[in-house]
């Protein structure tokens, strides 16, 4: 055919239906495809609505003051108290595009958030979450509470959260396909990951030391031995070291990190024993293993054809020969990668030093930050928060560990391989328990922190409930419509019985206030101690039901529905759970999710601000006066008025003409200048920032010895430190066995369901002090207001039953 | 780099392969998605206007109390379906008024869905047009934004009917019209006839089945068990529920009959008032076509039945509206077809459409100068009356040229009614929430609260956190509730419903009401009880508030004005001021109750600190 020849026409018209293929399919979407569009539209709407009426934390102002600052061309400068750079730069260009509010504050945030839940979409290969594992972990993002209450939220975790995702993502899909895209991908996330949150090294010592497993395990075990042999003789040398009394590593000076300082303790550092003898160990580990793998690979052989020849294909020993051999992909990732990194942490080369402050800072400081143990909060911390919120994570986690643990011990000793989703359910299973344990071993444990464990979990909850699925399914379509109706009716008749549970418990437990002794509190119903009890059959009778359908190898087609039947159940509890703690009562800190708020008075007194200051002087140009302990969040809430004045801590006189308003922190408040300022002004107080009260609630459960504060390591008994593992464990033992007792179960019942403290919340109280003369003004400007939602406090109480006080 | 030979990396799983022709179901649920999308607009938009009612604030009260385990009132067990769905709706989004509606709001579309299922039986226009009208209704907009089981009655009727005219000899759905016929009785009191309507129709059709006839009723009785003792976990609940409910079946309706029997007429005349055209429409069409005169003497039995024993509650309103569609949708689908779209097409078919829509917007004009008379200034009058009939003159010469060049000029016609009952359809179903000051005056909002009361509910929590921010307990962990406040019983709601947060919130009936007061900070009474509380705490500061709507008093008597109304021409401009504006010449003031506050509380309140 001559190029003066014209196609044929058919062609042509093949060529343009061709073209119209990806519009065609668009309009023929398959039930997975429109299942994430469902998803994603959800994600949005959860992640985005009412994004802006929560009153912002004291962190979050911090992070949005600073973000503002950057954004009015004033820098930024990297300091690891407040982590990684990327949410100062997330933030910024947010209100560079859209304008500084809470809102726009949270936007990147809820961005992450909703790449979040769409990221499960890139594990849907068979040999990791499966197609319906991959949508059911997304089904569980979009409803997890914490994941949920932390997208809305701007700290770093979100963000730090999602770039680890990511990047483990590109490394199972890399293992699975080495396609070079995986390989760059992973190394920009990678990159970007370091930028957000100094947990992602936590994150990366997962991901090297799976990889360094699997690899082991696959080319050559006896690494495990010599590894083993060397973490062995260390801890000897620990010990003996300890018997010599050989004092500890020195202290982190991160309080004040001068260079002398940093110097000083790098030399003492590096001389330290133990470090001389860590470093010993390494070293002579390093040389024996290298010894050891040189003798197996072939003269002359590289390291990735080494590793072509001597894993199988699908193995992580074979991607990491494939990523060796890949030049290229490697110098692009690293590039675009380090690019990331240093961008963000020099402030777009703002501040070269950035680079240390983001590396070795960020680690020497948060390493130091271990012994501070702000917060104070137990090792069990992690492990009482996630069963309240995450009751699907929990169970999907422990059925995840026995399963993975079963199958990986017959393969053991059976001799067969193990399936690449086997494979991948153990790295989910060690991220979830790696990630728990560092982060409960942590000084510092804080409930943002929670989503790194529980992302994990849902992931692998997502693969067992996939299959869940899928067996489900299949049984629904060999099924007769007899068997189908038997189906439906069990999982319906599980779903009736755990309404019922609830309802019941619901009911026993809801009698009236004690107010006879001390603070109120709630008691069960008169004579129904033997109700309680009975209470539980119901929920006795699903499990009996579940577990009789699992065991009958004719009925285990109706364990599926069942299980689907208990699996609704949790749902519905977790859009309970969910929507409170997000929408209803997000800065009200009745959730052990919340911890530290912001009270919602904050924001109505701003807002009064506003209109005061419209009203008298046409802008924003009141003059407000506050103190060191009213600062965060007052320092981004009167970002907008140029009139506004810090003064420190102390107040002793006024001018000649004082400012219409004062608000000054009851901590740094003297009685005498409250008595002078009363003198001109009209006193009301609020709560700056209050939070969970944690003693009455969870911090009993049991011992703490690892905690610095001798009187907060036993809240349980009278007991004085020092404590011994049994000690622990029996107090462990004690709270388990006072759920016995009906009024426990009632309490934690009451606690769970209805966030029902036993006592009140605890506050950081401020006062406003408002000028004589202003005061009928800003009382009618108040109540004029449009109605604020309230903050709802107990539910009602049953009038006229409360017991005499 | 070598190429590496891998598996694909997903496989062909069950059920999530399979393609939707998004396309083809576009095209089949396109008219229904739109109708839908309306219906919920129209709904959204009102949904939160208006306080929770009294009666809606007792069964959202009791649907919290049956969440979190209270002691549940005898308002619940008359109707414990509604309660039940708004205790699901808090459980999962937390108490609040727009939870609350949100099972009402989604019984109204589902309503709608409950249409689209009669297309097999009535046909494809027919039931898209009954959509139309049930998304339309105010009457059924009112329904799907309260809390009260009407609209889950009209919604549960409507499925029960849908089932029974859908099943057949060889298909018997006995155990799914067991439930929905048991769930008639447990969302209203009323549903205790249409269940026994539905039993009647199901034993004449089922007779000679009796195992389908048992399962029915071994069905209808479960639901009723399970369903009023909450799962069986307030087992008294069934005896309460037949005892509540069939109290009140005999004591608001049966045992009054013809009460308020004006209403639903009134209704018919005003907000349902393209409806009722409609409807009138489609009953002749029906009886001269012999479509299915059993159907329409049957909506005719039943909506008398409601104006005599319906007591002109929003259920009966709503359920008479249902049938109402059901009449109007035939007409609607007949007018509609009865139009030559095609026609339209052609230019002088449209502009003799034109033309016309000119004349009559000229008469109407016209006519309303003539009925406004010349007010005082007879010169200027008459000039626009003249220049009105040469317009009309010049319009009408027009249209009349244009007529002859038309082909079927008069069926074209029929678009002008057909938008103006549209427009006249749409402005009174977005209008039935409106707060504006003449709304009330609709007979629907009878017995509504006040939109106003939310403006003293805010003013006392205001004043709550002032004075008792700290005064924290378990009751109130978060504290600024501490305020001691005092209801009498037969104004407490919607006060305690708003007022939830308050641990120290007593109801009193009047007899303990002095007593109950002696240490109350704020105090809610009906005006009649202020006496009793002044000689006890002669300091507290009085406030009226606004509790109630009232219907004004033209429409509890309003036969001369309707009348008139539709004979009298004079009285013409008066009808339509109504019917599109609601302006009634005395509107009805709502009824009032008093606040009393201690004089700390008062200044804090936005009110005088001096009685």
């Amino acid at each position: 055919m001559s190029f003066s020849e014209r196609e044929p026409t058919t062609y042509t018209v093949a060529n343009r239906l061709a073209m119209l293929q990806p519009v065609h399919r668009l309009l023929r979407p398959t039930v997975e495809q429109l299942a994430y569009v469902l998803i994603a539209l959800l994600g949005v709407v959860t992640r985005f609505w009412d994004l802006g009426s929560r009153a912002l934390h004291h962190d979050e102002s911090l992070h949005t003051y600073f973000s503002w600052v950057y954004e009015q061309g004033n820098g930024y400068i990297h300091h690891p108290m407040m982590h990684g750079p990327s949410l100062f730069h997330l933030d910024a260009l947010a209100y560079l595009l859209l304008g500084s509010s809470d809102w726009s504050s949270r936007i990147p945030a809820a961005l992450f958030g909703v790449v979040l839940v769409l990221s499960p979409a890139l594990l849907r290969g068979e040999s990791l979450l499966g197609r319906w594992g991959a949508l059911a972990a997304s089904a569980f993002l979009l409803i997890s509470p914490s994941v949920l209450y932390f997208s809305r939220f701007i700290r770093h975790d979100i963000f730090a959260v999602t770039a680890t995702v990511l990047l483990f993502v590109c490394v199972l899909r890399y293992v699975e396909r080495p396609a070079r895209r995986w390989l760059v991908g992973a190394l920009v996330s990678g990159g970007f990951m370091l930028t957000t949150h100094e947990v992602t090294f936590v994150a990366l010592f997962i991901l090297v030391t799976f990889a360094a497993l699997a690899i082991a395990t696959r080319v050559a075990p006896v690494l495990l031995a010599t590894s083993g042999l060397a973490v062995t003789v260390f801890g000897g040398i620990l010990l003996v070291f300890e018997r010599l009394g050989v004092p500890g590593l020195p202290t982190i000076p991160w309080e004040n990190p001068s260079a002398d300082a940093i110097i000083s303790f790098t030399i003492r550092l590096v001389t330290h024993p133990i470090v001389l003898a860590g470093l010993a160990v390494v070293l002579l580990w390093a040389l024996w293993s290298w010894r050891l793998l040189t003798q197996r690979k072939a003269p002359g052989e590289s390291w990735s054809a080494w590793l072509h020849r001597a894993a199988p294909e699908g193995s992580m020993a074979r991607a990491v020969g494939y990523a060796l051999s890949d030049r290229s992909g490697l110098a692009w990732g690293f590039a675009v990668g380090t690019a990331v990194f240093v961008v963000l942490y020099t402030s777009l080369f703002t501040n070269i030093g950035g680079i240390a402050s983001g590396t070795f800072g960020a680690i020497g400081y948060w390493l130091g930050q271990h012994g501070v143990q702000r917060g104070e909060q137990p090792w069990f911390y992690y492990l009482v928060m996630l069963p309240q919120y995450e009751p699907i994570a929990v169970t999907g986690f422990c059925v995840g560990l026995v399963v993975t643990g079963l199958s990986g011990l017959r393969a053991l000793f059976g001799g067969h391989e193990l399936s690449p989703a086997w494979r991948t359910q153990a790295f989910l299973v060690y991220w979830s328990t790696v990630m728990l344990a560092v982060l409960s071993w942590a000084g510092e444990k804080m409930p943002w922190l929670v989503i790194h464990i529980v992302v994990p979990l849902l992931l692998l909850t997502g693969q067992f409930t996939g299959r869940l699925f899928e067996r489900c399914l299949f049984w629904w379509e060999t099924c007769s419509p007899t068997q189908r109706r038997i189906g439906f009716a069990l999982g319906t008749v599980t779903l009736i019985l755990l309404a019922q549970w609830f309802l019941t418990m619901a009911w026993v437990t809801a009698g009236p206030f004690d107010t006879t002794g001390g603070l109120p509190h709630r008691t069960i119903r008169s004579d129904t101690t033997g109700v309680l009890r009975l209470a539980w059959v119901p929920m006795l009778s699903a499990l009996v039901l579940l577990v009789a359908t699992a065991v009958d190898r004719r009925w285990r087609g109706y364990a599926g529905v069942v299980t689907l039947g208990f699996l609704t159940g949790a749902l519905l509890f977790q859009i309970h759970a969910g929507w409170r703690v997000t929408y209803r009562e997000g800065d009200v800190p009745r959730d052990m999710l919340i911890y530290v708020q912001t009270s919602p008075h904050v924001i109505q007194l701003i807002r009064d601000l506003e209109r005061l200051s419209l009203e008298l002087t046409g802008g924003m140009d009141l003059e407000i006066w506050y103190d060191s302990g009213t600062q965060w969040p007052v320092n981004w809430y009167l970002r907008e008025f140029p009139n506004r004045r810090y003064f420190g801590t102390t107040l002793s006189n006024l001018p000649e003409h004082p400012p219409p308003v004062i608000l000054y922190s009851l901590e740094y408040l003297r009685p005498e200048t409250d008595a002078l300022l009363r003198n001109q002004y009209t006193a009301y107080d609020y709560p700056m920032r209050w939070w969970y009260p944690e003693e009455t609630t969870y911090r009993a459960f049991a011992i703490a010895p690892e905690l610095k504060n001798p009187a907060r390591q036993n809240l349980q008994t009278n007991e004085l430190p020092p404590f011994t593992l049994g000690d622990v464990l029996r107090s462990i033992w004690r709270s388990i066995s006072t759920a016995r007792e009906p009024d426990q179960q009632a309490k934690l019942f009451r606690l769970v369901a209805f966030r029902e403290l036993p006592s009140p919340i605890g506050s950081y109280r401020f006062r406003v002090y408002v000028r004589h003369d202003l005061v009928p003004t800003l009382r009618e400007l108040r109540l004029e207001q449009p109605r604020l939602d309230p903050v709802w406090a107990a539910p009602p109480v049953p009038v006229g039953k409360e017991t005499a006080g | 780099m070598n190429t590496p030979t891998v598996p694909p990396s997903t496989s062909v799983s069950i059920g999530l392969d399979r393609e939707l022709p998004l396309v083809g179901w576009a095209i089949r649920i396109a008219p229904w998605t739109l109708v839908l999308a309306v219906a919920l607009t129209v709904r959204l938009y009102g949904l939160r206007t208006y306080p929770l009612s009294p009666h809606e604030a007792a069964l959202a009260s009791d649907a919290v109390a049956l969440v979190t385990g209270g002691d549940l009132t005898p308002v619940s067990w008359t109707q414990p379906l509604p309660t039940i769905l708004a205790a699901l709706s808090f459980f999962l989004f937390g108490p609040g008024d727009g939870a609350a509606r949100l099972p009402s709001l989604l019984a109204g579309l589902v309503a709608i869905i409950g249409m689209a299922r009669l297309q097999s039986v009535l046909g494809r226009p027919v039931t898209l047009a009954n959509a139309w009208l049930l998304a339309l209704s105010p009457t059924l907009v009112l329904a799907s934004t309260r809390l009260d089981g009407a609209i889950v009655l009209v919604t549960t009727s409507l499925l029960t009917f849908t089932a029974l005219v859908r099943s057949s000899l060889e298909q018997r759905p006995a155990l799914p019209l067991g439930v929905l016929a048991a769930a008639l009785p447990l969302a209203h009191p009323l549903g205790w006839l249409l269940a026994l309507g539905c039993a009647f129709a199901v034993t004449s059709r089922w007779r000679s089945h009796p195992g389908s006839l048992s399962l029915a009723a071994t069905s209808f009785v479960a639901t009723l068990g399970l369903t009023s003792s909450a799962l069986l976990t307030r087992p008294q609940g069934f005896a309460l529920f037949l005892m509540e409910s069939w109290t009140a079946l005999w004591r608001d309706f049966l045992g009054v009959p013809a009460a308020h029997w004006t209403r639903p007429l009134v209704l018919l005349a005003t907000d349902e008032f393209p409806m009722l055209v409609l409807a009138i429409l489609g009953t002749i069409l029906i009886i001269r076509h012999g479509v299915s005169s059993w159907f329409a003497l049957g909506a005719a039995v039943g909506a008398l039945s409601l104006v005599l024993f319906g007591h002109g509650s929003l259920a009966a309103l709503a359920l008479q509206s249902l049938a109402l569609s059901l009449l109007a949708g035939y007409g609607l689908s007949q007018l509609i077809a009865h139009i030559p779209w095609r026609a339209l097409r052609r230019p002088w078919d449209s502009a003799a459409l034109g033309a016309s829509t000119l004349v009559v917007l000229v008469s109407l004009s016209l006519l309303g100068r003539i009925l406004a008379g010349p007010e005082g200034t007879a010169l200027p009058w008459i000039a626009g009356l003249a220049s009105l009939i040469l317009l009309l003159a010049v319009t009408l010469w027009i249209a009349l040229n244009i007529w002859r060049r038309a082909e079927a000029p008069q069926r074209t016609l029929l678009v002008l009614p057909l938008v103006a009952l549209a427009i006249l359809a749409s402005r009174n179903a977005m209008l039935v929430n409106a707060t504006t000051t003449y709304r009330p005056g609709t007979v629907l909002h009878d017995g509504d609260t006040a939109p106003g009361l939310l403006i003293t509910i805010e003013r006392i929590r205001r004043a709550s956190t002032d004075l008792t921010m700290f005064q924290f307990d378990p009751r109130d962990p978060t504290g600024g509730h501490g305020l001691v406040l005092v209801l009498e019983s037969t104004v407490a709601q919607p006060f305690a419903w708003y007022l939830r947060d308050f641990p120290r919130l007593q109801l009193a009936t009047s007899t303990e009401l002095a007593t109950a007061a002696q240490t109350a900070q704020v105090v809610i009474v009906p005006v009649s009880q202020q006496t009793v509380i002044a000689d006890v705490r002669p300091e507290l500061v009085w406030q009226p508030l606004p509790y109630q709507l009232r219907v004004p008093p033209t429409l509890e008597s309003p036969w001369r004005p309707l009348l008139a109304g539709l004979i009298d021409p004079r009285e013409w401009r008066e009808y339509i001021s109504f019917l599109l504006y609601r302006r009634v010449a005395v509107p009805a003031r709502p009824d009032s109750v008093l606040v009393g506050l201690s004089p700390d509380v008062a200044p804090h309140a936005g009110f005088p600190a001096m009685p």
